[in-house]
């Protein structure tokens, strides 16, 4: 009697979990599982257009070794880190910035606080080619207030066609945009610190500039070790950014194993350069890399967090 | 150590909302002051302001022999501890004492045989590795004292510390602070809307009501001479009781009739010479539960002014008990021995202890003596 009714329960508890679980299945560990298999073959497009899968090739581990002698990858991962290091700790700052302002009664609190979360609703897409009106040097509205201030270094071939500016640029518009997204995390975590904290603090001896440096930041450390995770795995998926601002990984920068590189070709783009190319083998190889480094950044940040709690 | 000497003090927020107003106190140095009072009747405002994290609104206030108005609270060298602890969460209980003492830059071993010292005096060595979470209610507000201690400020200020623990901990706690106060002899001043906590504790007490002083006095002038009807409701448990009379003199003497009906007690002038302005007028009449007999219980023959009630309820607590009585138009508790049980519709006849009468007039609630 009673295992019928565990049964039944049990049952219905996967009758109401599969329409997800099929949607799962299909469109998440199906590739996940399909890709890794991708990865160790060769896939040649020439033989068939219409069914390049028809006569792949199993190379075993061949596009992991091929990868590491890619000086393209290694410039990828290269310019990927600089990314990482563009973005993330300027969205973290600017995020808690903007939240401890914010977790002040001033007047017009919440009209701020919707609005500076707005960008992060929009698609990076919309935002991408948003910045590059902004940026543009013909018609964009930076370059028109360069040109009040007599700025001239940008006039020829702007902001993002420059190699050095290019990634910057990006990665200043990303800031903007995602910096809304933290400010609303960070706010919740220092209104969760009790006021007497605070006040305690004080009586301690804190000054203002003390009282962020010895009580807020180490009470939302979780929230920052959460972004710079979460940080890290959009650097290396990054690719909306680049394919909206910049043209094919971007203006050429420097010679780098024997080969000019792009000045925003990073990881997340070079793998979509490989699947645009057909390359759906070392593709899926790129995919597989770029899934351990993520796994790797995610455990040494878990490990950290418990060491914390 | 320092006295503290607040002059015409007022806290008054945006919006006229009273915070308190026209505070006048002297705590002498080394003194232990309670403010007691309801919720919202301004002690904790007065506190804040002493220790700097409310502006005060007018008025002047002194620490020692300087006025502390425009000093910031992380230098009026107070030291405060908070109803909910506010201990720091990410800091070890070493790192929560040491606070206070790394910010005013103290040598490393002078902060650490503070720390021993503190420790010692509190019983908490055994928990300066831990983290505020894994501790107790009780180790927690050790520690929150600790934090206050090490500092060895000037001023000692505790916001109703002992209200987030349970009965017996309370009890215990509020035998430590003492103990400690004895041993530090820092002046301090305590806030806590629990009555019991202000006579117990206070060198000094400090009634407050409405934003408001109501009396200053040392608990036993507080109880046995209240100013006011608020101040002799609120201090003592159980509460006093207050009964509406009319005074009407009659051969030489005074009668206090209930109103609007009910007993006639008989009062002679020359014990309550004052009630002579109040003739054919009414006032409250006050009596503590303690100060009313029952003829039978205390075995009073032949008594001529006497109440009679009736039982509505009994509240046995061991050692003694709470009678709950009404009269024809008034409720009235007396306190007995725990040995002398009623049942309900008892009727009783009161013996009010003359000695122990209060008087207060209807319009003002001030005490009439």
């Amino acid at each position: 009697m009673i295992e019928n009714r565990k049964l039944r329960a049990t049952v219905t508890s996967y009758l109401f979990l599969a329409p997800f679980l099929l949607v799962f299945l299909l469109f998440l560990a199906w590739p996940v599982i399909y890709s890794f298999y991708l990865s160790l073959h060769k896939v040649c497009w020439s033989t068939d257009l219409y069914n390049v899968f028809s006569d792949m090739k199993l190379v075993w581990f061949q596009n992991y070794k091929q990868l590491f002698k890619d000086s393209h990858f290694w410039w990828s991962l290269i310019v990927t880190a600089y990314y990482a290091l563009l973005t993330i700790p300027a969205t973290i700052f600017l995020g808690l910035m903007l939240a401890i302002l914010l977790n002040n009664k001033l007047p017009g609190v919440s009209l701020f606080r919707s609005a500076y979360f707005l960008p992060n609703v929009l698609d990076i897409l919309v935002v991408g080619i948003i910045w590059t009106f902004i940026y543009s040097p013909h018609y964009g509205i930076l370059q028109k207030i360069f040109n009040l201030l007599g700025i001239q270094t940008f006039a020829r071939e702007g902001i993002l066609a420059n190699p050095r500016t290019a990634l910057p640029g990006i990665a200043i518009a990303m800031v903007l945009r995602g910096a809304g997204f933290g400010m609303i995390l960070f706010l919740a975590s220092i209104q969760n610190i009790p006021k007497s904290v605070y006040e305690a603090a004080e009586i301690d001896g804190a000054g203002p500039w003390q009282k962020l440096l010895y009580v807020t930041i180490p009470l939302v450390k979780p929230i920052i070790l959460f972004l710079v995770v979460m940080g890290t795995i959009a650097s290396l998926n990054a690719f909306t950014e680049i394919y909206a601002m910049t043209q094919d990984g971007g203006p050429f920068a420097v010679h780098f194993m024997g080969e000019i590189q792009g000045a925003t070709k990073l990881s997340g783009y070079y793998l979509f350069e490989k699947w645009s190319q057909m390359k759906y083998g070392y593709a899926a190889a790129i995919s597989y890399v770029l899934l351990a480094i993520t796994l790797v950044i995610s455990i040494v940040n878990a490990r950290l967090l418990r060491r914390k709690q | 150590m320092a006295e503290v000497v607040l002059n015409n003090v007022s806290k008054i927020y945006p919006g006229g909302v009273i915070g308190c107003k026209d505070i006048n106190l002297h705590i002498k140095d080394k003194e232990f002051c309670v403010l007691v009072g309801p919720s919202g009747c301004g002690k904790s405002t007065t506190l804040r302001v002493i220790a700097g994290l409310e502006e005060i609104t007018s008025g002047e206030l002194k620490i020692g022999d300087t006025v502390v108005n425009n000093i910031p609270a992380k230098d009026r060298d107070i030291a405060m501890v908070f109803q909910n602890y506010a201990l720091y969460p990410h800091m070890k209980v070493r790192e929560n004492l040491a606070f206070g003492l790394k910010l005013r830059k103290y040598p490393p071993a002078e902060i650490e045989k503070r720390i021993q010292e503190t420790a010692k005096i509190l019983e908490i060595d055994h928990l300066l590795d831990r983290r505020p979470k894994a501790l107790s209610g009780g180790q927690r507000q050790r520690v929150a004292l600790g934090r206050a201690i090490v500092r060895k400020p000037k001023v000692f200020l505790f916001d109703e510390p002992l209200s987030n623990l349970d009965a017996k901990l309370r009890v215990q706690m509020r035998v430590e602070i003492k103990k400690l106060h004895a041993r530090l002899q820092i002046t301090s001043i305590y806030v806590t809307h629990d009555q019991v906590e202000a006579m117990t504790m206070g060198d000094k007490i400090v009634v407050m009501k409405d934003g408001f002083i109501q009396q200053i006095d040392d608990p036993i002038k507080i109880y046995e001479k209240p100013l006011t009807k608020f101040v002799a409701g609120f201090i003592g448990s159980p509460a006093m009781n207050f009964i509406s009379v009319k005074i009407t003199s009659r051969n030489g003497n005074f009668e206090a009739s209930e109103v609007p009906s009910g007993f006639v007690y008989m009062l002679k002038s020359e014990d309550f010479p004052f009630l002579r302005d109040y003739d054919g007028k009414e006032v409250v009449m006050g009596i503590r539960p303690e100060d009313i007999k029952d003829t039978i219980f205390a075995n009073i023959k032949d008594a001529e002014n006497t109440v009679p009630a009736v039982v509505e309820a009994e509240e046995p607590m061991g050692s003694e008990n709470y009678i709950h009585l009404t009269t024809q138009s008034s409720a009235i508790t007396m306190k007995t021995a725990g040995s002398n049980r009623v049942k309900m519709g008892d009727r009783l006849n009161l013996v009010f202890d003359r000695n122990k009468l209060h008087f207060f007039d209807r319009e003002t609630d001030r005490k009439i003596e």
